[in-house]
Parts: C-alpha cells; sequence; structure tokens
C-alpha cells in the first residue's frame, strides 16, 4: 500500500517536543480557499489545536506534499500545530459529474422518504469515492489518531477511510450541510449513524440536518451547533459604526456611502438571475445609487447611469461597502451559513435575501431583515429598507443578534471544546 | 424615530398586504412625441421662408428706380451704394446661407430625435415587460431547493 503523504509520523515529533500531544486527523477534500465550508473547516481545526496537534488530510494539492499551515497555527501560541497533508488526488470527473446528476435527481423524490436507496444505485454513487482516500490509508494508520473528524457529508470515500482504518477512534462529524436536499438522502445516514457528534454552524444548518437525516432526527442529542467566529476587524468596525448620516439615501457628497449594496455571486455579464434582479432594482429606483457587486466587476447605478470599476480587494473594502449602506441585498448567499449577511448584520446594515437559502435564519430569527421570493418582493422589500426608521430598526437588531450569535472567536473555540471533550477524545 | 422592535414577518406580511392590488399599467409614450411626429421641423413655415428668401438683393435693377432723371439718379445712387458695400453684402449672404442650412439640419435632427425617443420608449416598454414575465416565470434564487453555490466566495 502507498504510504503517501502522511507517512512521517507526528507521534514523533510530539516524542521530540516532550509528552505526545494527542494526535487529531481531519479528513477535508477542500481545505483553502475563500469558500464558506472550507472557511468554516479551517476555524474548526483551528479550534482543534486545543485539544492537540490537527493533522489535516486534504484531496487538494498540484503534487502531494506535507506542511505545515502557518495561518492556522498563528492563532494559536500553546505549541499545538496544525500540518496539512496534500494527496493531490483530483475524483475523476466522470465520475463526479455522474455523481452530482444521481444526487439532484434522487433529492427530489428520496430525500425526505427515509428509504434506503437501491443496492445498484448505491453502488454508483459509491464509484470512485474511496480510491482518492485510499492513498492515506497507511498514513492515518501510522498517526494512531485520538480523534478523527470527517468535514463535508459527502466524503463517503473519507467515511470508509475511516471505517477500514481506524474504526475504534472516535468520529466527529462536520456535515458542512448546505442547502441541497440531498444530505437528507439514506445514502449519507452511516456517517450521521457512526459519528460520535455532529458539528453545525448555524440554527438553519441544525434544522435542516435534524429534520433530513434520520439518524439524527432519532438521536438529536447527537447534534451540536456551534456557531461561527464572524469577527470583523477592529478597524473596519470603527469605520462603521460612525452615527450614520440624517441625509436620505440618494448619495451625494453628504452622505455618499449610503444606498443599496447588492451582491450577485456570478459575473457582472453573466445572463444569470441575479445580475437582472440587480439592474431590475437598479431601474427601479435610479435616484438611489445602487452598487452591485460581482464576482469580476463593481458596478454603480445612480440616475439611469452606470460606472464600472473593479471589485475593491480584501475583506475590509467589502465590508466597508456594507458598512456605509442602507441595506444589503445578498441575491446569491452563501449555502453553508451566508457569511455575507452576517458581516453585513455586524456592520449595523440590515439585509434582504431570498427567501429560500440559508440566509433567511439571519433576517428572521435575527430580525435583521426582510425576504423575498419573487422579483416584486425584493423591489418592496428594497423601497420599505430606504425607510431610515425601518433600516435602523431592523439594522440595531440585527447587529445584536449578529454579535451575540457569531462575534465571539473563543465561545467559538469552547463550545468545538466542549463537544470533543464530551466525545471522550483521549 | 421609534425604538421598539420590528417583526420582520409581520412587516413583510404588511408589505405583501400593501402590495396585493397592483396598479399597473404600461407607460404610453410621451404626448410630446406624438405632437412632434405629427408636426415636425422640416415642416415648419417658418424654415421654407428661410429656403426662399435667404438671397437678398445684391444690385440695383431699372424696374425698382423707374425712368427720368429722378430714376436714373436713384439708379446711379444705388450701384454706387452695392459696389460699395460689394464685399460686405456678398459676406452677409454667405452667412444667412450657413444659417438657413444650420437652421435645415436642426430641424432634421430635431426630427430624427424626436423619432428616436419615440422608438426608444417602445423599446424599452418591450424589454422591462419581458424582463418582468420572465423574472416572474420563475422563483428567485435560492427558492428552490436547488444547489447551492458550493464554492460561493465568504468574500
Amino acid at each position: 500500500m502507498n504510504a503517501g503523504p502522511l507517512a512521517t509520523s507526528t507521534r514523533a515529533a510530539g516524542t521530540d517536543r516532550g509528552p505526545a500531544r494527542p494526535v487529531v486527523v481531519l479528513l477535508a477534500a477542500r481545505w483553502s480557499g475563500d469558500a464558506e465550508a472550507a472557511w468554516f473547516t479551517r476555524q474548526v481545526a483551528r479550534s482543534l489545536l486545543r485539544r492537540g496537534d490537527v493533522h489535516v488530510v486534504t484531496l487538494e494539492g498540484a503534487k502531494p506534499a506535507v506542511s505545515a499551515d502557518h495561518a492556522v497555527n498563528g492563532a494559536v501560541d500553546d505549541g499545538a500545530r496544525c500540518t496539512v497533508h496534500r494527496l493531490a488526488v483530483a475524483p475523476a470527473p466522470r465520475l463526479v459529474a455522474r455523481r452530482e446528476v444521481l444526487l439532484a435527481a434522487l433529492s427530489t423524490v428520496e430525500a425526505r422518504s427515509g428509504r434506503p436507496i437501491g443496492p445498484s444505485v448505491d453502488r454508483l454513487l459509491r464509484e470512485g469515492e474511496s480510491e482518492p482516500w485510499a492513498a492515506a490509508d497507511e498514513s492515518v494508520l501510522t498517526l494512531r489518531p485520538d480523534l478523527v473528524v470527517l468535514a463535508g457529508y459527502r466524503q463517503v470515500g473519507a467515511f470508509d477511510l475511516w471505517r477500514r482504518v481506524v474504526p475504534d477512534t472516535p468520529l466527529v462529524f462536520v456535515p458542512l450541510a448546505d442547502t441541497h436536499p440531498a444530505v437528507g438522502l439514506a445514502h449519507f445516514d452511516p456517517i450521521f449513524d457512526r459519528a460520535s457528534a455532529t458539528l453545525v454552524a448555524t440554527g438553519s444548518e441544525y434544522r435542516a440536518v435534524t429534520e433530513l437525516c434520520g439518524p439524527i432526527r432519532r438521536d438529536p442529542e447527537r447534534i451540536h451547533r456551534v456557531g461561527l467566529p464572524a469577527t470583523i476587524n477592529a478597524e473596519v468596525r470603527a469605520d462603521v459604526e460612525r452615527p450614520p448620516s440624517d441625509a436620505g439615501p440618494g448619495g451625494g457628497e453628504a452622505d455618499s456611502g449610503s444606498g443599496v449594496v447588492m451582491f450577485t455571486g456570478c459575473g457582472a455579464d453573466e445572463h444569470d438571475r441575479p445580475v437582472a434582479l440587480a439592474r431590475l432594482a437598479a431601474l427601479a429606483f435610479p435616484r438611489v445609487r445602487v452598487t452591485v457587486v460581482s464576482t469580476d466587476a463593481l458596478d454603480v447605478w445612480f440616475g439611469g447611469e452606470r460606472t464600472r470599476s473593479p471589485v475593491p480587494e480584501g475583506a475590509s473594502a467589502v465590508l466597508r461597502l456594507m458598512g456605509g449602506a442602507a441595506v444589503t441585498v445578498d441575491l446569491r448567499p452563501g449555502a453553508l451559513f451566508a457569511r455575507r449577511c452576517i458581516d453585513s448584520l455586524l456592520c449595523g446594515t440590515p439585509v434582504v435575501v431570498p427567501a429560500d437559502s440559508r440566509a433567511r435564519q439571519h433576517a428572521e430569527s435575527g430580525a435583521g431583515g426582510l425576504w423575498f421570493s419573487s422579483p416584486g418582493e425584493l423591489i418592496w422589500c428594497v423601497e420599505a429598507m430606504l425607510e431610515p426608521d425601518v433600516r435602523r430598526r431592523l439594522g440595531a437588531q440585527g447587529k445584536r443578534y449578529a454579535d451575540a450569535e457569531f462575534a465571539s472567536t473563543p465561545a467559538f473555540v469552547d463550545r468545538v471544546e466542549a463537544v470533543i471533550g464530551r466525545v471522550g477524545a483521549r | 424615530m421609534s425604538q421598539e422592535g420590528l417583526d420582520p414577518r409581520e412587516f413583510l406580511e404588511r408589505l405583501q398586504g400593501e402590495h396585493r392590488t397592483l396598479r399597473w399599467a404600461p407607460l404610453p409614450p410621451a404626448p410630446a412625441t406624438q405632437r412632434w411626429s405629427e408636426h415636425p421641423m422640416t415642416g415648419e413655415e417658418s424654415l421654407h421662408y428661410l429656403h426662399d428668401h435667404w438671397a437678398l438683393p445684391d444690385h440695383v435693377s431699372g424696374t425698382e428706380t423707374g425712368g427720368g432723371v429722378r430714376g436714373r439718379i436713384a439708379g446711379l445712387a444705388g450701384r454706387l451704394t452695392y459696389r460699395a458695400l460689394g464685399r460686405y453684402l456678398h459676406e452677409e449672404r454667405e452667412l444667412l446661407a450657413h444659417m438657413v442650412r444650420m437652421n435645415e439640419a436642426l430641424a432634421r435632427r430635431c426630427d430624427e430625435l424626436a423619432r428616436a425617443i419615440a422608438d426608444r420608449q417602445v423599446a424599452d416598454a418591450e424589454n422591462q415587460a419581458r424582463l418582468a414575465a420572465w423574472l416572474q416565470a420563475e422563483p428567485p434564487p435560492g427558492s428552490r431547493g436547488e444547489p447551492g453555490p458550493v464554492g460561493e466566495a465568504v468574500h
């Protein structure tokens, strides 16, 4: 068997530095990048460092490699280490595409039924799942982990690795259950069933998993909502917490930052619905500064004219845009926890979001905004938000909610730590 | 400003209630555009007058001065006057010719703009109607439980 990039035992490294620290292996298909799932996985890893050395095993990478993750390591100073083992194995695109089609088809009829999937279909779904992870078998065995954390409910191959190699090691599951109903398919039940604990980020993810996944529905004690460490940096916070201007929403010298900020989540000229919705809003409010942030351009509409510029780089610039706006409209919120909306609420700016998106929780439970089911409702919601009294009240409520739920990194780490402690990691 | 809490669900229900009755009608083309098309600038009487009368007299004809001594003296004075002012009168004729041509061009451009505005209004109305129909045809993104943008960036 190929020893793979995990061959270097970190137990030996632990011995060099004194008493061996507990070893946590985190299996994550994706580790780097700005996607919400990868970001949340990194936050969990950061919390796990309190428990011991963390070894991330990921399919990513151009070639097999082992390296320290300085970004994660920089967050802790107690000698724990995060090491990333890149397997550099890409699942066959043909099999991935077939699996996606099958999951989409099955989700429409089977997701809520709880019925087991037929063996032939199950075999098709499994084809090619385990092979990419098999490269790490011997390495994980060598690491002798005290705890295995599996990120992503679709990583059946990673689950097979755990079951094959270290089945007696406690397993903590981070499903990263987005809005796709496939999470409810019985195909994924064994992971929920075997995991000692399941960690979810938000209340809406908690509800989705509890409602859709049979093993969790039967035993809801095993699922834990740990929230998010979605803090914004102090400088940006100071900037956006300036007293709001009394000027109208139209913009101009006295109130240049106000208006509507819309995120399309796609290219500025793509033939996609969010682009059309953003243009509709720009048409509907010609006397309001409407800033449309796409993946490749930033358009400012005012007085029927459009000014295009590059998207400002860095999270701070986007935060400042939202912080200075009357309302943030996220036309394609993140499918896991809608981070942009949380950031907007942390800045005190209310949100308008699609009704069936993850972001709705922030608008509804957090009372921080409104949600729409049709283009007409989108326009009414934005119009209502342009009323100073409405936006100030919803903005204040949303900020209180976001501060309480998501703004504390120590609280997040404590919650993850508490769950890990409960599953009995050594 | 009220400091009381605002329940977004109740607020949305109120909004939906307020908008339950749709008072919508397509905007008709502005009345002015019809007036413009019925009375094009190129049909203005003044423009025709300018075309007909821009060339002012540049000499004295015998029929204007009449006969006799008085007529000859008037003709002589007229010829002297036109000869002395000839250069000026020639320049003035050129100026008037250009002004008339400019007026003609402006009148044509006005009519073209009027047609363009009317055409644009019609095209805008059609475009917006198509957009509204298309947007209404399907629910907005995220409302069908469709696959979420897995690769969606945090920022």
